[in-house]
C-alpha cells in the first residue's frame, strides 16, 4: 500500500515538474515575443476583455471573425479575446488594474463607466469619435453615462431595458386588459386577486431595476448635478422628495396588499421571471432575453405572453442600461485600440453582436433596422430605447448597486419596520455623504 | 465493539438512516433536478422522480462549454496541493509534534496568523505578487496558493496527530535498533496514517472547491477550474439552473469515487497498523 | 548534533511557503488599515496616512457593533452545532455496524459539494413558493408553513445558512475524529474493560482526554472558518433581508470590493483579527494546561 502510495507521489511529482516545465516555456516564449515587438513597430498585442454571453461559441466565433477583418489593415497584430464572467468581472477588472495588468480594451458594465472614468484608469475618447464623425451618434442614455466631466470615456456598444410582460390568459380570466397607468394597475390587481390563483405584479424587494424609474414615473429624479458654495458642480440625492415617496409607497403597497406572495421579500428580479414563467404571477417586468428564457422555460408560454410599455403616471421612461467600450489609460497601444473599438461599432458589427446578445445597438445607426423597429416583439423594447434614461452618470453610482443600497430599505418599508419617509431620508443622506467624497 | 443488545441496533440503525437521508438529500435533489427539463425543476408540486428525464442539460455542458478542460485542471491542481501539501506538512506536523523546539508555539501560532484573515483583502497584495512572478492566470500560480493556505491546516492536524501517538511506541523501536528515519516509516506512519488520509482528503477538497483566488488569477479559458466554470451559468440577465445543477453534479460525482477508493486503503492502513503493535 | 537540525530540516519547506507568500500581504493589510486608500487613491498612488482614523470611524459604527455580534453569535453557533453533530456521527461510525462503510462515504458528499452549488441548492430547498422543505412540512400537517418566507427575517435566514454550513462541515470534523479514535491503542480500552468500564466511561474517560489536542484544534479551527463565513452566505442572501444576515468578512469583502475603500476594508480584516485573537489566546491557554498535566 505504501508502494502504491509512492507511485501515486512520483507520478504527480512528474507531472507538477512537467507543469512548471511547460509554463516556464511559455513564459520565455512571451518575453522574447515581447523583446521583438519592442524593435518593429507594426507588432503588437491587444486583450480584450468582453463579458461572457449566454453561448459561448458564437460569440468566440463573433470575435474571430472582427479580429480577422482587423488583421487585413493590421496583420501583426495579435488580438487576444478573453471572456470574462459577469460575477467577477468588477472584482477582475479592480484586481487587474490594481496589479498593472489591465487589458487595453474592456466592455464595461454602463454603471461602472463614470466609476472607472473617474480613477483616471480610462482614456479620454472625445478626439477618436470625433474623428470618426460619431459625435452625435449614440443612443443618448448610454451617451450619458459614458460621458464623465465633460468627456466621452466609454463608446456605447449594446444596450437592453424593461417592458411590461404579461400573461394574455391569465387577464382574460380576470376580465381585465393591460394595464396602461398606475391608477389601472390598482383596478387589473384586485381583477386578478379576486379572479385567478395568480398574484399580480413583481414588486419584490431585490430590484431596483423595477423601483427605481417609478421614481421617474412619477415626476421625481434620483439625484441631479447642482452647484456648490465653491462653484463645483456636486451631486445630490432627490430619493426623499415628495415624487419619490408617492413612487416607493405605490409599489411597496402592491407588496403589502398581495401583489405578490409574502416571500417575495427576498425575491430578485430571477426569481420573479420563475414564478412568470410557471403562470403564477400575471405580469412581470423583464427584458428581452429574459422573454426569451422564460418561452424556453415554458413553451406553453409562446402564444399567451404579451408585451406593452411600462404603466404610467407622469411619463412610463425605461431604465436602459447595457454595456460600453472603454480603452484602458494602461494600454501601451491606445491608437491600435481605437481602431479595433471602431470595427466592433462599425454598423453591421455592431448590429449583429446585438442580435447575437438579444440587446440593442449603442448607436443610433445600428439601431435604425427593420430587424428591430419592425419585429413585433422586438420593436415595443426598440421604441423605447431613444427616450429612455440611465442612472446619474456618479462615480458612485457603481458602488451604490454593488452594495444594495436600494434593497435594505426597500424591504424594511415592506417588512413595515420603517416608514418610507424614514428610510428614503436615510438613502439621501447615505447617498449623499457618500457624493461628497467625489472628487469632481 | 460486540455487546450490542437488539434496542441499541435499532438505535443505531435509524441514526444512521437519519443521518445519510440528511448528508445526501440536497445532492440527490440536485441530480434529479439536472435530469428535469427546465420547468419541470421549478415547478410548485415538486416531482421526486423526473416525469420526462432528459439529459439536455449534460450535453448542452459537454457542448457548449470546455467541461472536460475544466475538470482536467481542477483534477491537476487539487491532486499536485494534494501530494505535495501532505508531504511538507507531515514532515512539519512532525516536526513539531515530537521535538521540544523553542519556539515552537511562536511558530504554531505565526503558521495559525495566515489562516485568520479573510481572504478577500489579501487578494490585492497576492495578486500584486503573483503578478511580478509572472504566475497569474497560470495553474502553478494556483498551486503555490493553494499550498501555502492549505499548509497551516495540515500542520496543525498533522502535529496533533503525531503528537497522540503514545511516544513510548516509538521509543521502544529506537531500543529495538531502529533509526530515527525507519522508526518513523515502520511505526509512526501507519498509526497516523488515518490522520493523514483525513488531512490529504481535506487538501484535496479545499483545492477542488477554491474559487476565490481562481476566479482572482485565471482568465483565459483553457486554465480554469470547475468551480470557475459553475459561474458560467450566470449571465448577465439569465441564469441557466438546470446547467448549473448538471455541472454541479458532475464535479461532485467523480472526487466521491476517488475518495470512496480512498477510504478503503485508510481503513488497510489501520488494519496494518494495529498489527504491527 | 543531528538531531538538533532534524526538526528544523523539516519544518523549512513549509515555513518557507507560509513566510513568503503571507507576510507580506499581511504586513500590507496592517499598513493600509492606517491609510485613506479609496477608488481615487488605486491608479494615482497617492494615499494619506490617517494613524486610528479608520479604527475610530469603525468603531464609532453601531452597524459594525451590530454585525460583529452577528458574527460572533452566529460563529459560535455553528461551531457548536458543527462539533456535536461531528461528533456523534464519528462515535456512530465508529460502532461499525454493517454499511457503516457506505455511511462513512456518505457523508463525504456535503463536503465535496462545491460551496457555491450548496447554497444555491439550499436556498431554493426553502424557497417559500417552490421549496422542498415548506411542501413537506405542509404535508406533515404544519399548515403554517404554506408559502413560509424563511428569508423574511434575520433569524430564519440564519437559522437556514447555520443547517447549511453544519451540513457542510460536519463530515470533516466527523472524519478528523474518526480518524483520532483510530490512533488509540486498543490496549487501553482492553485494559478499561478488565476493570468494569461502561461505553461511556471509555468515551469520557480515554476517547475524549486522549484525543484533546485533537479536539481543540478542531475546535479553534472551526472558529476561524466560521467566523470568516462568506460564501455560502454571499450566494444565500448577499447580507439581506436589509443587511440582516451581515457579516464581518461580507462587511470587509463589500467595503473593498463595492466601494473601493480598501483602507476601511484592511481595517475591517484587522479588527476581525483581533476577535480571532481573543479566541486563539484562549486556545493558547488551554494548551499550555494540556502540557502542563504531561510533565
Amino acid at each position: 500500500m505504501v508502494h502504491r502510495l509512492r507511485m501515486l507521489s512520483f507520478f504527480l511529482f512528474v507531472s507538477m515538474v512537467f507543469i512548471i516545465g511547460c509554463s516556464s516555456n511559455q513564459e520565455t516564449g512571451k518575453k522574447d515575443e515581447q523583446a521583438k515587438k519592442s524593435e518593429s513597430d507594426e507588432t503588437a498585442e491587444l486583450t480584450v476583455w468582453i463579458m461572457e454571453t449566454g453561448s459561448p461559441e458564437e460569440a468566440e466565433a463573433y470575435f474571430s471573425g472582427v479580429t480577422e477583418q482587423f488583421n487585413e489593415m493590421y496583420p501583426h497584430v495579435t488580438v487576444h479575446v478573453q471572456f470574462i464572467p459577469w460575477l467577477s468581472a468588477h472584482q477582475n477588472l479592480i484586481t487587474a488594474m490594481a496589479g498593472g495588468d489591465a487589458p487595453d480594451i474592456s466592455e464595461l458594465g454602463t454603471t461602472w463607466n463614470p466609476e472607472f472614468a473617474a480613477m483616471g484608469a480610462l482614456m479620454n475618447l472625445d478626439d477618436v469619435t470625433k474623428e470618426w464623425g460619431l459625435e452625435d451618434g449614440w443612443v443618448p442614455a448610454l451617451e450619458e453615462v459614458g460621458t464623465y466631466d465633460g468627456s466621452l470615456y466609454g463608446v456605447p456598444w449594446y444596450a437592453g431595458l424593461r417592458q411590461l410582460i404579461y400573461n394574455e390568459e391569465i387577464l382574460k380570466e380576470a376580465e381585465v386588459d393591460v394595464p396602461t397607468t398606475y391608477d389601472e394597475l390598482q383596478e387589473v390587481g384586485k381583477a386578478i386577486l379576486e379572479k385567478t390563483d395568480a398574484y399580480v405584479y413583481p414588486a419584490v424587494g431585490i430590484s431596483q431595476h423595477f423601483v427605481l424609474p417609478m421614481i421617474w414615473h412619477f415626476g421625481g429624479e434620483l439625484a441631479v448635478q447642482e452647484e456648490n458654495e465653491d462653484g463645483d458642480m456636486k451631486w445630490v440625492s432627490k430619493v426623499n422628495e415628495q415624487e419619490a415617496i408617492d413612487a416607493i409607497e405605490y409599489y411597496t403597497n402592491m407588496y403589502k396588499e398581495g401583489f405578490v406572495p409574502e416571500g417575495a421579500l427576498n425575491w430578485s428580479v430571477l426569481e420573479a421571471r420563475q414564478a412568470f414563467a410557471q403562470e403564477d404571477l400575471a405580469m412581470t417586468i423583464d427584458v428581452a432575453p429574459g422573454v426569451q428564457a422564460m418561452i424556453s422555460e415554458n413553451p406553453d408560454l409562446e402564444n399567451k405572453i404579451g408585451i406593452a410599455p411600462l404603466p404610467k403616471e407622469k411619463n412610463n421612461i425605461s431604465f436602459v442600461g447595457g454595456s460600453n467600450l472603454a480603452i484602458f489609460e494602461q494600454s501601451p497601444h491606445k491608437d491600435l485600440a481605437a481602431e479595433y473599438v471602431k470595427l466592433l461599432i462599425s454598423e453591421e458589427n455592431i448590429r449583429k453582436w446585438a442580435q447575437l446578445t438579444g440587446f440593442f445597438p449603442g448607436t443610433l445607426e445600428g439601431l435604425d433596422d427593420a430587424v428591430f423597429t419592425d419585429d413585433p416583439f422586438l420593436s415595443v423594447f426598440a421604441e423605447a430605447m431613444v427616450e429612455g434614461k440611465s442612472y446619474p452618470a456618479s462615480p458612485s453610482w457603481g458602488r451604490f448597486e454593488g452594495e444594495n443600497l436600494f434593497v435594505s430599505p426597500i424591504q424594511e418599508i415592506m417588512s413595515g419596520e420603517r416608514t418610507v419617509k424614514e428610510a428614503l431620508d436615510d438613502i439621501a443622506e447615505m447617498m449623499d455623504n457618500i457624493f461628497l467624497t467625489e472628487t469632481k | 465493539m460486540r455487546y450490542k443488545t437488539t434496542l441499541q441496533k435499532i438505535c443505531i440503525y435509524s441514526l444512521a438512516v437519519i443521518t445519510f437521508i440528511v448528508a445526501l438529500f440536497p445532492f440527490w435533489w440536485m441530480m434529479i433536478s439536472s435530469l428535469k427539463p427546465s420547468h419541470e425543476i421549478f415547478s410548485k408540486v415538486p416531482t421526486f422522480w423526473p416525469r420526462n428525464v432528459t439529459f439536455e442539460h449534460y450535453t448542452n455542458i459537454f457542448v457548449r462549454a470546455n467541461f472536460w478542460g475544466y475538470f482536467k485542471n481542477s483534477l491537476l491542481v487539487a491532486g499536485t496541493v494534494t501530494v505535495i501539501g501532505t508531504g511538507i506538512a507531515s514532515l512539519a506536523g512532525y516536526a513539531l509534534g515530537r521535538f521540544p523546539l523553542r519556539g515552537k508555539e511562536m511558530i504554531l501560532l505565526t503558521v495559525l496568523f495566515v489562516q485568520m484573515f479573510p481572504l478577500v483583502v489579501l487578494i490585492i497584495p497576492l495578486f500584486i505578487i503573483m503578478s511580478q512572478l509572472n504566475l497569474t492566470n497560470s495553474l502553478v500560480g494556483l498551486v503555490i496558493t493553494y499550498l501555502t493556505f492549505s499548509l497551516p491546516f495540515c500542520i496543525w492536524m498533522l502535529r496533533s496527530y503525531f503528537s497522540s501517538i503514545p511516544i513510548e511506541i516509538e521509543e521502544a523501536a529506537l531500543i529495538d535498533g531502529c533509526t530515527r528515519m525507519q522508526a518513523f516509516r515502520k511505526v509512526i506512519f501507519p498509526l497516523a496514517w488515518p490522520g493523514i488520509s483525513a488531512t490529504s482528503i481535506f487538501a484535496f477538497i479545499t483545492a477542488w472547491n477554491e474559487f476565490v483566488f481562481a476566479v482572482t488569477f485565471i482568465k483565459d479559458d483553457q486554465l480554469r477550474t470547475l468551480p470557475l466554470a459553475l459561474q458560467q451559468f450566470f449571465s448577465r440577465f439569465t441564469a441557466d439552473y438546470g446547467g448549473l445543477m448538471a455541472a454541479s453534479t458532475i464535479a461532485t460525482i467523480p472526487v466521491l469515487l476517488f475518495f470512496m477508493f480512498f477510504q478503503k486503503r485508510m481503513t488497510k492502513g489501520l488494519v496494518q497498523g494495529s498489527v504491527k503493535h | 548534533m543531528k538531531n538538533r537540525w532534524l526538526p528544523w530540516l523539516l519544518l523549512a519547506p513549509a515555513l518557507l511557503l507560509i513566510i513568503g507568500l503571507t507576510i507580506y500581504p499581511l504586513l500590507y493589510t496592517l499598513f493600509l488599515s492606517f491609510q485613506h486608500y479609496d477608488m481615487y487613491s488605486m491608479l494615482s498612488g497617492e494615499t494619506k496616512w490617517v494613524g486610528f482614523e479608520n479604527y475610530r470611524q469603525t468603531l464609532t459604527d453601531p452597524f459594525f457593533w451590530k454585525v460583529t455580534r452577528n458574527t460572533v453569535l452566529f460563529g459560535l453557533a455553528c461551531v457548536m452545532g458543527t462539533m456535536v453533530v461531528g461528533l456523534c456521527v464519528a462515535l456512530l461510525l465508529h460502532t461499525k455496524f454493517k454499511g457503516s462503510n457506505i455511511l462513512g462515504i456518505a457523508i463525504l458528499v456535503p463536503w465535496v459539494f462545491p460551496a457555491v452549488a450548496g447554497g444555491i441548492v439550499w436556498r431554493w430547498m426553502f424557497h417559500d413558493q417552490y421549496g422542498i422543505a415548506n411542501f413537506f412540512l405542509v404535508k406533515l400537517g404544519f399548515e403554517k408553513f404554506q408559502g413560509f418566507a424563511w428569508f423574511n427575517s434575520s433569524f430564519t435566514a440564519f437559522f437556514i445558512i447555520f443547517l447549511m454550513i453544519v451540513w457542510q462541515s460536519f463530515p470533516f470534523i466527523a472524519i478528523s475524529l474518526l480518524a483520532g479514535f483510530q490512533t488509540i491503542p486498543n490496549s487501553l480500552y482492553e485494559a478499561a474493560e478488565i476493570d468494569g468500564a461502561t461505553g461511556w466511561d471509555k468515551l469520557t474517560k480515554i476517547t475524549l482526554p486522549m484525543l484533546k489536542p485533537l479536539l481543540l484544534i478542531l475546535f479553534i479551527l472551526s472558529t476561524i472558518w466560521d467566523f470568516k463565513i462568506f460564501d455560502q452566505i454571499y450566494v444565500m442572501t448577499e447580507g439581506g433581508p436589509a443587511r440582516g444576515t451581515y457579516v464581518l468578512a461580507l462587511y470587509s469583502w463589500n467595503e473593498a470590493i463595492n466601494a473601493l475603500n480598501f483602507g476601511m476594508a484592511s481595517t475591517i480584516a484587522m479588527l476581525m483579527f483581533v476577535l480571532l485573537i481573543i479566541f486563539i489566546t484562549i486556545y493558547v491557554y488551554f494548551m499550555r494546561e494540556d502540557e502542563a498535566v504531561k510533565s
